[in-house]
């Protein structure tokens, strides 16, 4: 299945290229993947450009099947990939097109600290974050809440979350959504779903989920790093974290509840994976309110999991919570379906976008944009791996017009995990990391193995196809300290 | 492409010789894992790749078959009990905390496979974790007649 793809990706210009409609019969539309000559290599060698022409597919699909940048293979949908459909002309959701982990995201914090700051304390440091926040398989949280709490959860997002002292109200100005989407409906989501997630708010999990010690090294757009209060050696701190098992659980759910749906309404498939169902049905009202409800949890649990950051911050540090000044500076959901108002051919309208490993980039003016930001844009947050950079963009015009306000997500893995484990016999990836300054924290030893800076590609790479297609612009760079992983 | 079989146990062991077929093999994909089962049997099939899973999730060996509990599940067609099963075992690992040792199923009949699984409350402390499996998809998934038995194929997102 991991075999090479071979076929037709026309240039467009120098950030995009095209696989034509007529590729595959049963396409209703183009597919578009942003991509300079240098990504194209390797995306070629695994199976997701077919799944970026088997998106099109789907019915009210909207100019075309597009991936950012870090495209790779996922399952249905690419990763990476964004699809807008029209609900008023049969368009249908796909929960294949928000995935597993919904809501999956990322948030970043600044902090009045510097690196000389933390200089000589990144070892503790790390161990104290490893120590009290919880990760791993089969972790729960630290602060437990009841079935009855989780369900208010589920409902209210970060808003019950603030309201319990667990945050700040300008928290969710600087949250995605303001950290809770309505429609979120607790009867939608199965008894299995709510046993799946429960004790797992405010925790990290496992894979590639992290909490990122991080000092800004590069600013390129010095207004809008001001707007941030972000400057060269200033410390910020990166959570990537989502729904956990509740998430996980709907997503499984629905895929199999949805099996009938697409022979229902006479919708052909290429992938049983993409299963969907028109947004204007039962079926797809009721996915959307149980998704709604995971990206609730999602934004609670890195709601949760910031506050465990700063309070270990607090007690390292011993300082208080205004001299440490943590202000989260945006929180993005990377997995998830919203219904927005977009353009089309020249006509304001109502779509449902599916990004499935895809950051909203929102533009300057746009009224989404927290007020505080509305002039340089949307934060577009974009984690690369452990060993070498992150990178903070502002949303841009042209992903309104090219990408339904989508930008990329992150750097995409160039080795398969198990291709990292057989890289990293008889080596230390945990001192390679320390070599480079960089102290990184673990369960156990295949986590970081898995993890290592060279199973992905550059981000780098990524992030400049996605300023360069004028998508989202950069800010800063920022380099890891220390991190723990799941 | 596949890493060294598991043949742990004494039964496996033997079954390993006697048919010169590993029980399953790992899979890879670019950001997920996946398995290649065989079997004999279709029951045989189901359960070898049972075990791959298991052995994605954590280290069998270091958890006590101690507790016996039984799996009842039904899909619609090969693929779909496939991964409905596996989607169970899951379930019951990640939503009870469980950590299972030992897999057998007993009889697979017109997409309905009975099954038992032993193992013991999880417990961080002496468990060998290794991941946690967001979710058992159809994407990738077959099961097919082979020379001599069965073999499926299944992918994780981790």
């Amino acid at each position: 299945m991991s075999n090479d793809w071979n076929g037709p990706l026309e240039r467009i210009d120098p950030w995009r290229v095209r696989i034509p409609r007529e590729y595959k019969a049963g396409m209703r539309t183009d597919g578009i993947i942003f991509a300079d000559e240098r990504l194209v290599e390797s995306i070629r060698k695994d199976q997701a450009a077919e799944q970026v022409a088997n998106v099109a597919f789907l019915p009210g699909i909207q100019s075309a099947s597009l991936a950012m940048p870090d495209i790779h293979w996922g399952y249905g949908f690419p990763i990476g990939g964004v699809a807008a459909t029209d609900p008023a002309e049969g368009g249908v959701i796909s929960p294949g097109g928000v995935g597993y982990d919904i809501n999956c995201g990322v948030r970043v914090l600044r902090t009045n600290l510097d690196e000389k700051a933390v200089a000589g304390r990144l070892q503790p440091l790390v161990g104290a974050m490893f120590r009290d926040i919880p990760s791993g398989v089969g972790a729960t949280g630290a602060i437990r809440f009841s079935d009855a709490e989780e369900r208010r959860i589920v409902a209210e997002g970060c808003a019950w979350i603030v309201r319990k002292g667990l945050g700040r109200p300008e928290d969710l100005d600087h949250t995605e959504s303001g950290g809770c989407i309505e429609g979120a409906d607790p009867d939608a989501v199965s008894p299995r779903a709510y046993e799946r997630g429960r004790g797992q708010v405010g925790t990290l999990g496992s894979g590639n989920h992290f909490v990122e010690v991080q000092a800004v090294d590069e600013v390129y757009d010095a207004d809008a790093a001001d707007v941030f209060g972000l400057s060269v050696g200033g410390i910020t701190v990166m959570i990537h974290s989502g729904s956990r098992g509740f998430g996980y659980e709907i997503c499984d759910n629905y895929v199999h509840s949805l099996q009938g749906a697409p022979g229902k309404y006479g919708i052909e498939l290429p992938d049983r994976q993409l299963v969907c169902a028109p947004v204007n049905s039962n079926e797809g009202r009721r996915y959307l309110a149980a998704m709604r409800c995971a990206a609730n949890y999602a934004w609670a649990n890195r709601q949760v999991l910031m506050h465990l950051v700063r309070q270990v911050f607090e007690r390292f540090f011993k300082m208080s919570p205004r001299d440490l000044g943590m202000d989260l500076i945006y929180d993005v959901a990377h997995n998830i379906a919203k219904l927005e108002r977009h353009k089309v051919g020249g006509v304001e309208r109502t779509l449902c976008v599916h990004r499935k490993g895809a950051t909203r980039a929102f533009p300057p003016g746009h009224p989404e944009v927290p007020e505080v930001y509305r002039g340089i844009g949307q934060p577009v947050i974009i984690p690369g791996d452990m060993g070498r950079y992150s990178f903070l963009l502002v949303g841009q015009p042209r992903a309104m017009e090219e990408t339904f306000g989508s930008a990329c997500h992150g750097a995409g893995r160039l080795l398969s995990r198990t291709a990292a484990v057989r890289a990293a016999q008889n080596r230390s990836i945990r001192k390679e990391l320390e070599q480079k300054g960089i102290f990184a924290l673990a369960r156990d030893r295949r986590g970081l193995d898995e993890e290592q800076p060279a199973a992905y590609k550059d981000v780098a790479v990524v992030v400049d196809v996605v300023h360069g297609a004028g998508l989202a612009k950069k800010v800063c760079r920022m380099r890891p300290l220390c991190v723990i992983k799941g | 492409m596949a890493r060294a079989p598991s043949c742990a146990t004494a039964g496996r062991a033997l079954h390993c010789m006697r048919t010169m077929k590993r029980p399953f093999e790992i899979l890879e994909h670019t950001a997920d894992v996946g398995i290649r089962a065989f079997g004999r049997t279709l029951p045989e099939l189901y359960e070898n790749a049972a075990r791959g899973m298991l052995e994605v999730l954590l280290e069998p060996a270091s958890v006590r078959p101690a507790e016996e509990e039984t799996v009842a599940v039904a899909g619609t067609d090969a693929v779909d009990l496939l991964v409905v099963w596996l989607h169970e075992i899951l379930l019951r690992s990640d939503a009870r905390k469980r950590a299972f040792a030992q897999v057998r199923v007993s009889e697979v009949a017109e997409w309905r496979l009975a099954a038992t699984l032993r193992g013991e409350p999880l417990d961080r402390s002496r468990h060998e974790l290794h991941t946690e499996i967001k979710g058992v998809p159809y994407y990738g998934a077959r099961v097919e007649r082979a020379e001599s038995g069965w073999v499926a194929e299944v992918f994780f997102d981790i």
